[in-house]
């Protein structure tokens, strides 16, 4: 008994410091200017006089209070945000799984798979440098392909090593008997590898998808203006006025926090099995 | 398309038709009769549509209408490019971008009159000078024109990614240092538009740090007894930094509106947006200033002048917010206006955004209605008192290296500048750029915005401020002494031995740079301080 109730506060005193920061950032997106931070007002935990005008400003780009509209409102971002992260996920679970299956099972590409890790093993920002550089040289700064294609790339060892360990857990003889059944080879992959993998390339693409979703440094770097993504959007949510726009930055937060959540429940069946699926195996 | 009585051939012709018709339409030569009908007499252009609009017109004789000249014989030879792109702080675009007071806006009266379309990408104040180098480091050629602090303006000539304006400057003549109606003086204006002796920059922005503070906590009749109880003098705007400081610890606890604890020192903190404060301190512990270098190129960091005015710098934290090292100017601005603080050193534009009331006639903030201004404080030595400010940040307009037409971008940065639109522009309470030509200064609209308690205040302080660093090396500068003071304020060193450290980063940036190079850039920047004694 007093070992569940240990685990039990233990349990809680973790979730409670994991939800905090989010927690303070729902509040706040419902607080009006005065209420943002200690410069105005003391700083409390729920918004005194809350308020929808956050939500209001990031769509509309002016409500009452705030003498400056913003020159974009989040629509655009929030586009850009989806596209780009949608294609650079697809991009990295063809590729990856495709690679992994080969590699799997032929045994084929030697050190393809270390090959593919070095895209990970340096800091971003300097494998960016040179990036940069030849996006620029391409002409592919700002555009949705541009960004689209290095998402794909630098999350393609996610894609690739998460995948190889599904094959790798999977028994070589169900495709051999489906072969034997007359099957050629890409339709014993087609038909029958990959309906029973599926639930693992559905938690792939959304682990690989948040990956996207939610980076910052790339999009920095690799955009202007007409495709900046959510997470640059909401860095530059300032005006001359109000300096840092905390309210409608929190309620950017929970905006930006929808569409993963969405993906995550609408492939929640297979999310389970993708996640045990080694396990399972085993 | 025939069942709808229509061939697709007469619909080509009608679109073709329709094309010629929209491209006459915003061809500029074709716009100027329906627009100059608001024109006052003798001008060509400029805005139009409120009352008051024929202050900011002008024509071929100005320096806006030269400009716009130059443009048209761009469009004629066919050299203009269709649109210029503009690299500018989120919180500028406003002033370009809205109208004001009303009818139409910077934005709306440069496109009509030129036909070149305006993309503004905007990007934060503290985060735009790496947006800068990033387009020079990748040579991607995105922007035609940067805008940038111009402490940076040198980092970006060395770096190679400013233009150079003088043939531009020579042939269309802007009035930046106009004697009655630019710069407070010629050399405000070697200062600003200039480095190295050659024209890079058009300054969009009066960046002196000016002394705001809460006149009615001044004039409240405890407060006054208290103070005059305790120091043995009145409660008045300081002359002194030791008397700012006195002021600073004596409100620093006692309430002040709607009940709120007030916090003496005002000033925010925060690493690069407090240094500014600790550069106004250190100009005048020296008669007629305390350079940042001594005659030789040294850094002056380490002189017990230098040491004195750290330990002040650090001390003044005890009479600050407790957030105070996060505070950057926006929060200054609150703490101002909500009557936390009594008095803050901060850029202008606080009296515009801060002191405001809605159009139902409530106060905006709860000061509103209380601030006023003050010259800056400064030390008092044998000689006189020397009173100093500082420029720091200040947006400046480039022309990038890359410019699809550099020629075209100058002209559009010199329409902006000159003095009738920048006089338009810097009223416009929506974006910072903030008012320092003379002409701004006699503008109705500005003085609505501002105030007219800011304009001598602000005149003084121009007159008494001196410049923070703006050659090369200046972002490695500036982050050694930054980094150093912070290391002070949080405990982790000495004031005096930040200030020895800062010293030797100092020494090691200019040797690593090249002396021979830089002594005597950094012996020419000290030929823009003023020199005046009070």
């Amino acid at each position: 008994m007093t070992g569940l109730i240990l685990r039990t506060v233990v349990v809680a005193l973790f979730a409670a410091i994991a939800l905090l920061p989010i927690s303070w950032m729902a509040t706040m997106a419902f607080k009006p200017p005065a209420e943002w931070t200690s410069a105005t007002a003391e700083l409390t935990f729920l918004p005194k006089d809350p308020t929808w005008s956050n939500f209001v400003y990031v769509f509309t780009g002016e409500v009452e209070g705030q003498i400056v509209s913003l020159d974009r409102t989040v629509w655009w971002p929030l586009f850009a945000s989806l596209l780009t992260s949608v294609i650079g996920t697809l991009i990295a679970v063809v590729a990856g799984t495709a690679a992994a299956y080969a590699v799997s099972r032929e045994k084929v590409g030697g050190s393809i798979g270390l090959s593919l890790l070095q895209l990970r093993i340096f800091p971003p920002l300097a494998v960016m440098i040179p990036v940069m550089i030849m996006w620029a040289f391409l002409g592919m700064i700002d555009t949705w392909w541009g960004l689209s294609l290095i998402y794909g790339i630098v999350t393609l060892p996610f894609s690739f090593w998460l995948m190889k360990s599904y094959f790798d857990e999977l028994p070589r003889e169900i495709e051999e008997a489906a072969i034997v059944e007359g099957c050629t080879a890409f339709e014993a992959f087609y038909q029958i590898t990959l309906p029973i993998v599926v639930s693992a390339v559905a938690s792939t693409a959304l682990f690989i998808f948040i990956l996207n979703w939610s980076d910052y440094l790339i999009a920095l770097l690799l955009t202007r203006k007409e495709w900046t993504t959510i997470p640059v959007y909401m860095n530059a949510l300032a005006t001359a006025a109000s300096g840092q726009l905390y309210g409608a930055k929190a309620a950017l937060g929970l905006i930006a926090a929808i569409p993963p959540i969405i993906l995550g429940i609408s492939i929640q069946r297979f999310l389970v099995q993708g996640l045990t699926f080694g396990a399972l195996k085993q | 398309m025939r069942g709808s009585g229509q061939s697709r051939r007469s619909f080509l012709k009608g679109g073709a038709a329709l094309g010629t018709v929209a491209a006459i339409g915003i061809n500029p030569r074709f716009i100027r009769p329906a627009h100059a009908s608001g024109y006052a007499p003798g001008m060509t252009g400029g805005p139009t549509g409120f009352s008051g609009a024929e202050r900011f017109q002008y024509n071929e004789g100005m320096s806006e209408g030269r400009a716009i000249e130059g443009i048209k014989r761009l469009v004629a030879d066919g050299s203009a490019p269709s649109k210029l792109r503009i690299l500018l702080t989120d919180g500028a675009i406003g002033q370009i971008t809205e109208p004001f007071p009303s009818g139409t806006s910077v934005k709306e009266v440069w496109e009509a009159e030129t036909g070149i379309e305006l993309e503004i990408i905007g990007a934060p104040a503290g985060d735009i000078w790496a947006r800068v180098l990033q387009d020079v480091t990748t040579r991607s050629g995105a922007f035609d024109i940067y805008t940038h602090p111009w402490n940076s303006l040198g980092d970006l000539v060395e770096a190679g990614g400013a233009a150079k304006l003088n043939d531009f400057v020579e042939a269309y003549q802007p009035d930046w240092a106009d004697e009655e109606r630019g710069t407070p003086t010629a050399q405000t204006a070697e200062l600003l538009y200039k480095y190295g002796g050659d024209y890079y920059g058009a300054s969009l922005d009066g960046d002196f740090h000016t002394w705001v503070y809460n006149k009615g906590y001044f004039e409240d009749d405890a407060h006054a007894a208290d103070f005059r109880a305790q120091y043995g003098r009145d409660l008045a705007p300081p002359t002194t930094w030791e008397e700012s400081d006195q002021i600073s610890a004596f409100f620093t606890g006692r309430t002040g509106l709607g009940g709120t604890t007030i916090y003496g020192n005002g000033n925010d903190m925060a690493p690069f947006w407090g240094l500014p404060r600790f550069y106004a301190r250190l100009a005048a512990q020296a008669m007629p200033n305390m350079y940042w270098f001594d005659d030789d190129g040294n850094p002056n960091l380490g002189t017990p002048e230098a040491v004195k005015a750290a330990e002040e710098y650090v001390k003044s934290r005890e009479w600050a917010h407790p957030d105070a090292l996060s505070w950057t100017f926006a929060e200054g601005y609150s703490g101002i206006g909500s009557g936390q603080t009594p008095h803050v050193t901060t850029y202008t534009n606080v009296a515009k955004f801060v002191d405001r009331f809605n159009d139902d006639g409530s106060p905006a903030n709860p000061a509103a209605g209380m601030l006023s201004a003050y010259a800056p404080p400064g030390v008092q030595h044998d000689g006189g008192l020397v009173r100093r400010s500082v420029i720091y940040y200040n947006i400046t307009g480039t022309v990038s290296s890359q410019a699809q037409n550099a020629e075209a971008a100058y002209l559009f940065l010199q329409w902006l500048s000159s003095t009738r639109t920048y006089s338009w522009m810097t009223g416009n309470p929506a974006g910072y750029f903030d008012p320092f030509q003379k002409a701004n200064f006699e503008e109705p609209l500005v003085q609505e915005t501002y105030h007219d308690y800011m304009m001598d205040a602000i005149r003084e302080t121009v007159s008494r401020s001196v410049p923070t660093i703006n050659f090369a090396g200046q972002t490695a500068l500036d982050a050694a002494l930054d980094e150093e003071l912070q290391a002070a304020l949080t405990g982790q060193k000495t004031a005096e031995q930040a200030m020895m450290d800062a010293n030797r980063r100092w020494q090691r940036i200019i040797r690593r740079r090249g002396e021979d190079k830089m002594i005597p850039i950094i012996q020419a920047s000290r030929a823009a301080w003023p020199t005046i004694v009070d």
